[in-house]
């Protein structure tokens, strides 16, 4: 099956499509395509290396590739810069992050990131609304922001949820020795399934539709089948099996914002930022104020969640609100999806990501969880992130012809004698199957582009002059905001996390003697200049809203009105003639 | 141990140089070089070990101290942290002077005891590059460290700093007159000042402001100093985010995650001792932490903190503290909160009140002097009685000046000089030293240790099974665990093994295993049956261990001399 594909992948790539238009093609793809890959597969870390580094081999006008660092297994923490790099400068560009694989089982999150690269650099120049956006804003995308355990899951055994930690070693079960106990694959399929023992007083029957599933046997009911966990040994002779696996930590933990310890938020390691991939990404993401929004995926369950993660904390309605606008057209794209709020909606986290995004750097952020349940029969609308054992099998025995269980076979336990393990494989239960996955990945990467397009764009609309008495000029500018994000959310004006939009007045030989601004064209509740007269700080632009600003000034037009925004960008217009 | 004596006797010079004329607050203190000196004559002992954690964004070494008997290294430690706060020196003083008394010691019984059964850990000076801006001239009293920040989230780093506007190298205070003042002159005493209270009709005749210009012309005096990120403010215990010299997260400094990796790293270590106005030992907890995510100690921890608080103040001597320091984010909540380690907090010094004559009997009617003065601002006065017998140049008197910023008004420059309430004549500090010492040999000596109550070897049939049992009782006064460290899941429980000899096999029991925490008395058996195919060459042993606990001798069962029933 593997072989297959590769020899698929062999042959596509060298055909004569490459570079090519193709004549005939489904629409919403690039038409002409310098890397034609496919998108129903997974890449370990080495071939997703290999993938950005062609993408900037092939696309140098639009893509650039560094390193924030090493992992802690010694692996790249790749970004890879998007953006139209012969217009304007990309470092003050209004920006989007978008990651994957912070929980490095949820695999397709990364996938989807590494599609939107691909997506991104293909189109540029041959799809006008991409180029647009490219001209207009800045991609950081980082696919892999947990590398080590990308290729711990793909390589090594594993079920669909693990490993969910980063591979430092960590004494679980403080025991004085370090990841000792973990699962173990006894029949070496690479999948860690589950283990059952035939016992006429077991509690366990087989479900009579799907007879790789086990559901429990009436109360009156005399069962066939004890349970006895996850497949695995007591490699310790603690008599536990399975306590002290790699890891652990969770990476979704570590973040600053209202971090908690281990006892109040499961998975927390020692301090915020105490897993040095995520410092990376952290110190990265503060020396790149511009980062307007940010989208990270996960798995599952098909929800687009912001936050925040934790109850007892309230955002300002408005940034709610606007979270719940660009969300909602989310809804729309991503059928079965849900949006909701972390904290009330899934469950309470403390120091998860776009937590540290939004409270710490004033970015809008959304974190995805990829694939729904809906999709399998695409019937009801599902409210748990799983779905039901038997849809599960159905969908496994109808549409996946089997691929997606291991049926109960006998293996010979060390411990336990003559046992049987089955269960599903690790490829199933969070990911999509090989034929959604391109529609996954588009889909997702259409919401993050909406987004991106909704992040602060700053304009000088109007640069209007009128002579006064005494040989001085009043200079009136519009300056607005044509996107819906203010330049700066509710939180971060009132925390103060991004400096004042800039709007300054330049010309030879020009003096400002007053300057005053206000959100009224009228100039109602003026806000009056009292140093640095030429340049006068907005602390916000709204979103598709409007400042007006007047200087009164000694001095010959024309005259330039220039707007630097930290998060809506940088323009400036030149004054209108008399 | 001459050796030991002499170096000790030798630093003692070096450091402490008697004062005969008015002294400033720092004189005797030691800069980061005299501090540096102070280690390195220390490194000489046989006991000590020098290590470097981190390097500052000053470019300075964060100096660790080690103490202990080199062959005995798996004994319950202890970490002694000094000046947290920067410009409470006392506090760094004292934790190198205990280093430094400990190995000038070591033949003393006591200390050769503290030696034998604990390792001793000493930060004396985690935050070296805030503590040496403090010998720089002009002096500020203000915590941080080499980090430039922007104090007042303008965006802009460190544009009004303080200014030495009268040229006395020190930044002290500025008494503004004015027609709307918040502050009046104390009616006994010109030098201090009081805010006016209205309840007593005053309206206030200066505004008071640290010395200095205002730089950017905000009409907001001295607001951003740039002064870097406070150690004591930056870990992640009610880490106060946005806070002032909090930093941009916790645990954002090399300082900081050195001593929290450190600490991490460290399971051994069963306490903490922090030197910081945040005092924990004259202000010991009240009970609580009922909540979700824990503020307070635990009620069950609290009798042991008491205990060592009451033993703290025995031992201290001293009475009628100053508050202690409320801050978010200290090591000393996070020791405890997050850490899980017992975390105690000393001020270590602080002015001393004359005793006060006993209260007659019968009230006599006030003469008519006393009933003048006027007892607001007891700690200023308290300060200034301080400065004079001790001739220490503690006030500097106020003086007029010309500000620009405030034409034609009466503007003068004096106060309080830095450091001088928060520290004491460097002549105190060797007795200081010794008492806290003596404090930190009654916390080892009460380290869980754990001993055997009973032990048998139970054989139903000869040749066949046998039944091993072993009871412990913990013989200390600290439990192998708190009841906030079990909690937090942060330290080790008391883990123990068999090793079987070959012809041995377990039949019931576990090879490795784990017990619940075991209070002052407390019990906890272990048992397994073996069944013995062949007589064992070699005895049966249990090993049993936790890091904070003092070292537990093998457990042997020998087959060939069955004991009990």
């Amino acid at each position: 099956m593997i072989q297959w594909r590769i020899h698929l992948m062999v042959l596509v790539a060298t055909s004569a499509l490459q570079g090519q238009t193709i004549p005939y093609s489904p629409v919403g793809a690039p038409a002409k395509q310098k890397l034609p890959l496919v998108w129903n597969r997974f890449r370990d870390y080495a071939e997703a290396t290999k993938l950005l580094e062609d993408l900037v081999k092939a696309h140098p006008e639009c893509c650039r590739l560094e390193s924030l660092g090493k992992s802690f297994g010694n692996k790249e923490m790749w970004v890879l810069t998007v953006t139209d790099f012969k217009t304007g400068d990309a470092s003050q560009k209004p920006a989007m992050w978008i990651d994957g694989g912070i929980h490095a089982n949820e695999i397709q999150a990364t996938d989807v990131v590494l599609y939107t690269a691909w997506f991104l650099a293909e189109s540029f120049g041959q799809n006008p609304r991409i180029d647009q956006l490219l001209r207009e804003r800045t991609f950081y995308l980082m696919p892999m922001m947990s590398p080590d355990s990308r290729d711990a899951h793909i390589l090594k055994p594993n079920t669909t949820h693990s490993p969910r930690s980063g591979q430092r070693p960590v004494d679980d079960d403080k025991d004085g020795l370090v990841d000792e106990d973990k699962p173990d694959d006894l029949d070496g399929d690479g999948h860690i399934t589950q283990m059952r023992r035939p016992d006429p007083r077991g509690r366990y029957k087989p479900n009579p539709a799907f007879p790789n599933a086990l559901i429990p046997a009436e109360p009156d009911e005399v069962g066939s089948y004890t349970l006895l966990g996850s497949e695995g040994i007591d490699n310790d002779g603690d008599g536990k099996v399975n306590e002290d696996a790699d890891g652990y930590y969770d990476p979704n933990r570590d973040w600053a914002w209202n971090w908690q310890p281990g006892y109040v938020q499961s998975g927390a390691y020692r301090y915020p930022f105490s897993i040095i991939e995520n410092r990376l990404v952290a110190d990265f993401i503060r020396q790149h104020p511009t980062i307007a929004g940010a989208q990270s995926y996960h798995n599952t369950g098909g929800m687009i969640l912001y936050g925040p993660g934790d109850t007892a904390e309230n955002y300002p309605p408005a940034d709610t609100e606007l979270m719940r606008s660009i969300g909602s057209r989310g809804e729309k794209m991503l059928p079965g999806y849900r949006l909701l709020n972390i904290g009330k909606g899934l469950y309470v986290v403390y120091g998860g990501e776009i937590d540290w995004l939004y409270a710490a750097q004033g970015i809008l952020p959304f974190t995805n969880e990829l694939f729904t349940p809906f999709n399998f029969f695409r019937e009801k609308n599902e409210t748990s992130p799983f779905a039901d054992s038997e849809d599960l099998h159905r969908f496994d025995r109808y549409l996946l012809l089997g691929d997606g269980v291991v049926a109960w076979h006998e293996v010979n336990h060390p411990q336990l004698g003559k046992i049987e393990v089955g269960g599903f494989t690790k490829n199933w239960g969070r990911q999509p199957p090989s034929f959604l996955l391109e529609e996954e990945a588009h889909r997702n990467m259409a919401f993050s582009l909406y987004h991106a397009d909704q992040l602060p764009l700053v304009g000088v609309d109007s640069v209007e002059t009128k002579a006064m008495p005494n040989g001085l000029t009043e200079v009136t500018a519009r300056v607005s905001n044509a996107r819906q994000m203010p330049t700066h959310l509710v939180h971060d004006v009132e925390k103060k996390i991004t400096s004042p939009d800039r709007i300054e007045l330049i010309g030879p030989n020009v003096k400002v003697l007053g300057s005053f601004w206000s959100r009224s064209p009228i100039f109602e509740s003026p806000t009056i200049s009292r140093r640095d007269l030429a340049s006068v700080r907005v602390p916000t632009i709204a979103g598709m809203g409007s400042v007006y600003v007047r200087w009164i000034v000694q001095g010959q037009a024309p005259f330039t009105v220039r707007v630097t925004s930290v998060k809506g960008g940088v323009a400036e217009r030149l004054s209108e003639k008399q | 141990m001459i050796r030991e004596r002499m170096l000790g006797l030798i630093a003692s010079l070096s450091v402490f140089v008697p004062s005969l004329s008015a002294a400033s607050p720092t004189e005797g203190y030691s800069n980061y070089a005299g501090m540096l000196a102070r280690v390195e004559s220390l490194s000489a002992s046989p006991w000590v070990t020098v290590t470097k954690l981190a390097k500052t964004q000053g470019n300075r070494e964060v100096v660790l101290l080690t103490i202990r008997r080199k062959d005995k290294t798996n004994r319950p430690a202890i970490l002694i942290l000094g000046n947290v706060v920067a410009p409470h020196l006392v506090g760094g003083e004292i934790a190198l002077g205990m280093a430094e008394w400990i190995v000038a010691h070591a033949d003393d019984p006591a200390v050769k005891n503290l030696l034998d059964t604990t390792t001793i850990y000493v930060m004396a000076r985690p935050n070296p590059d805030g503590v040496e801006r403090l010998f720089d001239k002009p002096t500020y009293e203000a915590d941080g460290n080499a980090r430039k920040t922007d104090d007042d989230r303008d965006f802009e780093f460190g544009e009004d700093p303080p200014d030495d506007l009268n040229g006395d190298g020190l930044i002290t205070q500025m008494r503004v007159a004015s027609v709307a003042g918040t502050h009046r002159v104390h009616p006994d005493d010109a030098r201090r000042m009081i805010p006016a209270d209205p309840a007593k009709g005053e309206v206030g005749t200066h505004r008071i402001y640290v010395e200095g210009i205002d730089q950017d012309h905000d009409e907001q005096w001295n607001e951003d100093a740039g002064l870097g990120v406070s150690f004591d403010r930056n870990f992640p215990a009610k880490f106060a985010f946005f806070g002032k010299g909090a930093g941009a997260h916790a645990v954002s400094e090399p300082e900081t995650r050195a001593v929290a990796d450190f600490c991490f790293d460290h399971s051994e270590i069963m306490a903490m001792l922090t030197f910081s106005p945040q005092d924990n030992l004259f202000f010991p907890p009240k009970a609580g932490g009922e909540e979700k995510i824990k503020t307070k100690t635990l009620t069950d921890d609290v009798p042991i903190h008491e205990h060592f608080a009451k033993r703290h103040q025995e031992i201290l001597g001293a009475k009628n503290p100053p508050a202690s320091l409320d801050v978010a984010g200290s090591p000393v909540d996070w020791g405890y909160l997050q850490w899980g380690r017992w975390s105690f907090a000393a001020r270590g010094w602080w002015i001393p009140t004359k005793e006060e004559p006993k209260k007659e009997e019968k009230p006599s009617a006030p003469s008519p002097d006393e009933k003048k003065k006027d007892d607001r601002d007891a700690e200023g006065q308290r300060a200034l009685a301080w400065f004079e017998e001790q001739k220490i140049d503690g006030f500097v008197p106020w003086k007029k000046i010309d500000h620009p910023d405030f034409p034609g008004q009466a503007v003068e420059v004096g106060g309080y000089r830095p450091l001088a309430i928060l520290n004491p004549p460097s002549n105190l500090l060797p007795a200081l030293a010794e008492k806290h010492a003596r404090w930190v040999m009654e916390l080892a000596q009460a380290a869980p240790r754990l001993v055997v109550m009973k032990q048998s070897i139970d054989r139903p049939a000869p040749g066949t099974l046998a039944r091993l049992r072993v009871t412990l009782s913990n013989a200390g006064l600290l439990p192998t665990m708190s009841a906030m460290a079990k909690v937090a899941g942060s330290t080790y429980p008391v883990n123990w093994k068999w090793n079987l000899p070959a012809g041995v096999t377990l039949v019931a029991g576990t090879k490795r295993g784990q017990t619940d925490p075991i209070k002052a008395g407390g019990e906890v058996t272990i048992e397994a049956v073996v069944l013995v195919e062949k007589s064992p060459t070699e005895p049966i042993t249990l090993f049993v261990e936790s890091p904070a606990v003092r070292p537990v001798d093998p457990i042997r069962f020998d087959l060939s001399k069955e004991v009990g029933r």
